[in-house]
């Protein structure tokens, strides 16, 4: 409720709406106050005191003073200037001004902007050393004696990415930023997801990329750095002319340094950043405030793993098999092969023994290219995307149940939740600045977390009720959470009467899935089943968040349907902080299927059979379209080895490492007649291809990415390609008119004005729209009006009510008594899928340099096995040779292989070609192996400066009283009315 | 059907081949910048004449060298003192107002006029009693400045140094700056000239 009061600023009277703080008071009135420690991401860390106001007569710290009715406000006079004197000088004494040999001098300085803006001429305390090393690794350092210990590091660890590494040790003589125990940085449990250096206001906590590289003067040698700083301090006169200098040469930085707005190429989350470059050389990711997904956050990836951008190992030139292997050639012998083969094929062949691959790493744009070409010039509805692996079953589900098949709200709601559950997800590891959100509200706002997965990965050890039920059996868990809560009344019948269908139907379902039944077949004990229904019940909203655990089965799509019920059944839905929230893998996963990459659906989601749609798209590009459903990816597998399709066109997606049963995936294109694989590296499958087509990653091309929240949003060109090759779009659309297909689209946002104008979904997306940080989620009116929480009125089905589907439990595959190891497989934080990205950093690298096994302690003391030793698993599909890592994340017989390899550890030379029955998503999730050991002895896999062997310190943010309580501090309003009351 | 292979053949490209895309690429360069070419020549020519080219030359081979010593002589307290101070004086010329002083200076002037007159006039009139030049109005108003200017002196100076930058502050910047600029740019543009690591 908004409350309105009147409070006076400096003897003016003003009106203020809803409690907030005086620094935000004066904020609105465009009143200026010094603050250093107050970041917006962060809010009030009270280490700083330069915000100093009198309020009542009372000097206060105006970032933590909250305003009530009436208060009287002082933020000018003599005395409140000395306060903030004292406070801006405690700083400087821990802050060298050297800013012109700054590689921080970028106009963002916030000390060098204060000492500007406060008119500080000289300084009494004079700056002193703390006495203590840099601090660094391959990602960041950390200079103690240019911190001014304002705590926003600390602040950013503890509570945003709640990673508990960094704390301030206020008993040291010196003050200064701690790792673990006061570890070295590569001994600590440090993430490097950059938080730190993001937040620091100066150049205390920096990435390595920027230091010696941004500024004109920074990359003089430190012998002769020092002497200048020295100089320049003996004959300098006052501050103002020192800080003149280095804003212009600040200035004069802008004309050198790019800053290019773009969107993360790893994961869903659709965190976007500003990139700063000098040429080809990126200097450092630096998030916004404004990023709608993300803020200030960042993971390890998205802040310092782009340095495959420059891999020599890129492609740049397209490559034609011969006899004797690939050969480098032109790009116009590369596109008048294809069409000749391509052509040859679909005449002698028809269109439908050609197949279309897109990508989930390439744009909406790129993906709506590719089904157009599918569908308009070749004439096949053969076209799918990597969805297929992973998130069908969950489109799936939500289609059965709401009606559209995307996350319910957006980051935000999952943050204000009071209850998360978080099925068959690592969310700390797949999707970790979502992650964070959980963790901060969990930790700070009393949030409720429930984690049900097989392993104790950082969620699960940080919940509030952790279970792990037998491997595939979450549907009946569900089902009997669902039906303990209807047997006590606790079914939200008002919501289901105005909004669902089929209500009486599904709860007659439910009668099989009693707790007794559910207990022993997920081996939850009744108990645990019972204190899940009672925290859905009691807290008034749940999100549920699921990942690939849930959906890579043969009952994917029923147990995310059975996610779907019990919300619905709850009322989770409609509301804030509530519903449904199929955790997307890629960074444009989503917006692959939304454009219409699938076999049976345009852009937005329109039937090919729906023949007023088809109309429609035939229309516009004036052709004549196919109306039957195409192969999705699992059946082109098939098509291939049963001689029916002859041609496969592959960009951004190694198939030939990340589908089940590769062996059999990988014979299947030995027996094409034209592949066609486009991608930035030679992944495994150009290893099979007939062209290869050099693409360019993100940072090379404009488009945009849809993130898990259904949120749109721009990437700019943040460099040229490189070498010969070229955006995706470009490429389609060189290929499209070889064949015929007279496109000439200038810019990728003529492609987005096209797609937008066939699909009522997007009707209202335009780049316009999407200028810099500014994003839509869909559904887009056609007025720009976008859909943040998914269901207001109600649902996307017939009556817009939703549906209860009644679902039956499938059975995971069951192996011989040999297979006696279940494999769990999935993601680490610091390596995307097979790594051909990561990898290629060398810090990342040199903190994780190889895929491992995680074997549990029982089975580790049964087999003889230790760190290092190398073991053998042999599924009836294949099999893999690996390291092993003991640790107790994973228990008894259940070993966890991550998927970050291409090697002879790749997962998928075990997986079999079982899939969901309901939409051919493979089941990667359910495989048994037998493990011999091969090598006693070995080298650990992981080495010891990997985070996971540190020790985190948690508490809440910085701990200022810890500072308040030292013997040498005074509170500098307490200083200055000490020292007028001495002097009168 | 197609095995799986790791062997590429790269495009080679012969080195005359390779030299003569290079000049190609570069005589593109210069006819489309051919004025500008052209001027820089002549500037260059300029330079070279007077063997510019060969101080900037050695300097930049030697410039760690060079930097080291510039740095070690000017460490020295009675260097870092005269610029200090030489900034100091600018700074103060910078605070005198010319303008407002032009009629004061006038008056010294005529003041030292009369000085000159009375001593070369005749022993009666400089006899002329104390109390009659009190009368004199001319007396009396340049009492009333040299009090002021005695007031002036006894004044709190950072008072007025304060007043000043509130009643206008932009102008006390603009002339600090500039003249701290001059200074400070010449002492910090020393490295631009010299080679980095």
């Amino acid at each position: 409720m908004t409350e309105k009061f009147e409070v006076t600023i400096n003897d003016e009277t003003t009106s203020v709406s809803n409690q907030k703080t005086v620094m935000q008071l004066l904020n609105t009135k465009n009143i200026e106050i010094p603050s250093l420690c107050y970041h917006p991401s962060l809010g009030a860390i009270e280490t700083c005191d330069t915000c100093i106001v009198k309020v009542n007569g009372e000097y206060v710290r105006s970032c933590s003073t909250t305003i009530r009715p009436n208060d009287k406000v002082e933020t000018v006079g003599e005395d409140i200037h000395e306060a903030q004197m004292i406070a801006m000088d405690r700083i400087l004494g821990n802050h060298e001004l050297y800013c012109t040999v700054c590689d921080f001098n970028n106009g963002n300085c916030e000390i060098h902007n204060t000492v500007k803006e406060m008119k500080i001429s000289h300084q009494e305390t004079d700056h002193t050393s703390k006495n203590a090393e840099v601090q660094r690794n391959e990602f960041y350092r950390y200079d103690p004696d240019q911190c001014i210990l304002c705590g926003r590091c600390v602040e950013a660890c503890q509570n945003l990415q709640v990673n508990e590494t960094l704390t301030i040790d206020w008993d040291l003589k010196r003050p200064r930023v701690i790792w673990d125990k006061d570890s070295p940085i590569e001994d600590s449990s440090c993430v490097n997801c950059g938080h730190c250096s993001t937040v620091c206001p100066c150049n205390a906590m920096m990435e390595v990329g920027m230091e010696g590289e941004a500024g004109f003067l920074t990359g003089v040698k430190q012998q002769s750095l020092r002497p200048m700083i020295e100089l320049t301090k003996n004959i300098e006169t006052g501050y103002e002319s020192l800080l003149t200098i280095s804003d212009i040469e600040a200035t004069m930085r802008e004309e050198r340094i790019k800053k290019t707005k773009t969107v993360c190429t790893y994961c869903g989350v659709g965190c976007s950043f500003d990139v700063w470059t000098k040429g080809r050389q990126i200097l450092k990711v630096e998030p916004q405030e404004e990023a709608p997904a993300n803020g200030v956050s960042t993971c390890v990836k998205g802040k310092f793993g782009w340095d495959f951008v420059n891999s020599e190992e890129r492609l740049t030139k397209p490559l034609i098999r011969d006899e004797e292997g690939f050969k480098e050639v032109e790009w116009e012998e590369a596109l008048t092969f294809i069409r000749s083969k391509m052509t040859e094929i679909k005449t002698n062949h028809g269109p439908d023994s050609l197949a279309f691959v897109a990508s989930s790493k390439c744009t909406n744009e790129e993906s709506y290219l590719m089904q157009k070409l599918a569908r308009a010039v070749i004439g096949t509805n053969n076209v799918d995307n990597c969805s297929r692996y992973c998130q069908s079953p969950a489109t799936k589900g939500l289609w059965r149940t709401v009606g559209y098949g995307g996350d319910s709200g957006s980051i935000s709601d999952i943050a204000q939740a009071e209850l998360i559950i978080s099925i068959g997800s690592n969310t700390a590891e797949s999707h970790p600045v979502l992650a964070t959100r959980v963790k901060r509200a969990q930790k700070l706002n009393g949030q409720k977390v429930i984690v049900a997965d097989l392993r104790k990965h950082e969620l699960a050890e940080r919940a509030d009720l952790f279970v792990q039920p037998a491997p595939g059996s979450d549907l009946v868990w569900l089902s009997a959470v669902t039906k303990y809560i209807v047997d006590q009344g606790w079914h939200d019948e008002a919501f289901l009467a105005a909004h669902v269908n089929d209500v009486e139907v599904f709860f007659e379902s439910l009668t099989p899935y009693t707790l007794s039944y559910a207990s022993e077949v997920t081996h939850l004990s009744e108990e645990e089943l019972i204190s899940i229904a009672e925290r859905i019940h009691e807290a008034k909203t749940t999100s549920i968040l699921w990942a690939m655990g849930v959906t890579q089965h043969g009952g994917g799509s029923d147990t995310s349907t059975a996610i779907s019920n019990l919300l619905l059944v709850t009322g989770n839905y409609m509301k804030p902080g509530a519903g449904a929230y199929p955790l997307r893998g890629h960074n444009n996963v989503q917006g692959t299927s939304d454009f219409g990459s699938m076999p049976d659906r345009f852009p937005g989601y329109q039937y090919v059979t729906d023949e007023s749609v088809r109309q429609r798209f035939e229309e516009q590009w004036g052709v004549d379209l196919p109306s039957e459903p195409g192969l999705n990816n699992q059946e082109m597998v098939e098509a291939i080895h049963e001689g029916k399709l002859k041609a496969l066109y592959i960009k951004g997606e190694d198939m030939g490492i990340v589908d089940t049963n590769i062996n059999h995936v990988q014979a299947a294109f030995e027996k094409l007649d034209l592949f066609i694989v486009q991608d930035i590296f030679f992944s495994k499958t150009c290893q099979y291809a007939d062209v290869v087509l050099p693409a360019s990653p993100s940072l090379e091309k404009e488009g945009t990415f849809t993130n898990t929240e259904r949120r749109i949003q721009r990437l700019y060109r943040v460099m040229e390609p490189l070498g010969d090759s070229k955006p995706d779009w470009e490429i389609i659309m060189a290929i499209a008119n070889q064949l015929g297909g007279d496109w000439n689209y200038q810019h990728p946002s003529e492609i987005m004005d096209e797609a937008a104008s066939l699909t009522p979904l997007m009707a209202g997306v335009n780049y316009d729209r999407l200028e810099g940080y500014k994003s839509l989620q869909w559904p887009v009116a056609a007025d720009g009006k976008d859909t943040p929480l998914l269901f207001t009125d109600g649902f996307s089905l017939p009556g817009g009510k939703a549906i209860l589907h009644p679902v039956k439990w499938t059975q995971p595959l069951t192996f011989n008594e040999e297979y006696d190891i279940h494999v769990n497989n999935g993601r680490l934080l610091e390596h995307f899928h097979e790594g051909n990205m990561t990898y290629k950093s060398k810090a990342i690298s040199g903190k994780t340099p190889n895929v491992f096994l995680e074997v549990s302690g029982e089975l580790a003391a049964e087999r003889g096995i230790r760190d290092g030793t190398k073991v053998r698993l042999t599924s009836p599909y294949g099999s893999v040779r690996v390291s092993c890592l003991v640790t107790d994340r994973v228990k008894g017989k259940q070993v966890y292989l991550p998927m970050n390899t291409s090697g002879e550890g790749a997962i998928n030379y075990l997986t079999s070609s079982h899939t969901d029955k309901d939409t051919d998503t493979p089941a990667y999730k359910e495989i048994s192996a037998k493990l011999e050991v091969i090598e006693e002895d070995g080298e650990s896999p992981l080495p010891r400066k990997n985070h996971r062997f540190g020790t985190p310190q948690p508490q809440v943010g910085v701990n200022v009283e810890g500072k308040w309580q030292r013997s040498d501090y005074i509170f500098p309003g307490d200083l200055v009315r000490e020292r007028r009351r001495k002097h009168g | 059907m197609a095995k799986a292979t790791t062997v590429i053949r790269k495009i080679e490209v012969s080195p005359e081949e390779q030299r003569k895309r290079e000049l190609k690429e570069l005589e593109d360069s210069i006819v489309n910048n051919r004025r500008a070419i052209i001027d820089s020549i002549h500037l260059i020519q300029r330079i070279h004449e007077k063997g510019i080219l060969h101080i900037v030359e050695s300097m930049l081979g030697q410039s760690d060298k060079i930097l080291d010593r510039v740095l070690l002589s000017m460490e020295h307290p009675e260097v870092t003192g005269s610029i200090k101070n030489s900034f100091l004086l600018l700074e103060v010329l910078g605070k005198m107002d010319l303008k407002e002083w032009e009629p004061m200076i006038d008056k010294i002037n005529t003041a030292l006029t009369r000085m000159v007159e009375v001593q070369q006039s005749d022993k009666e009139k400089k006899e002329v009693t104390m109390l009659s030049m009190l009368r004199d109005s001319e007396v009396r108003e340049g009492m009333s400045i040299l009090l002021a200017f005695v007031k002036g002196l006894g004044s709190s100076e950072g008072k007025e140094k304060e007043e000043i930058v509130k009643q206008n502050p932009d102008t006390r910047k603009f002339n600090k700056n500039w003249l701290f600029f001059i200074g400070g740019a010449a002492v910090m543009s020393i490295p631009l000239f010299l080679k980095r690591k």
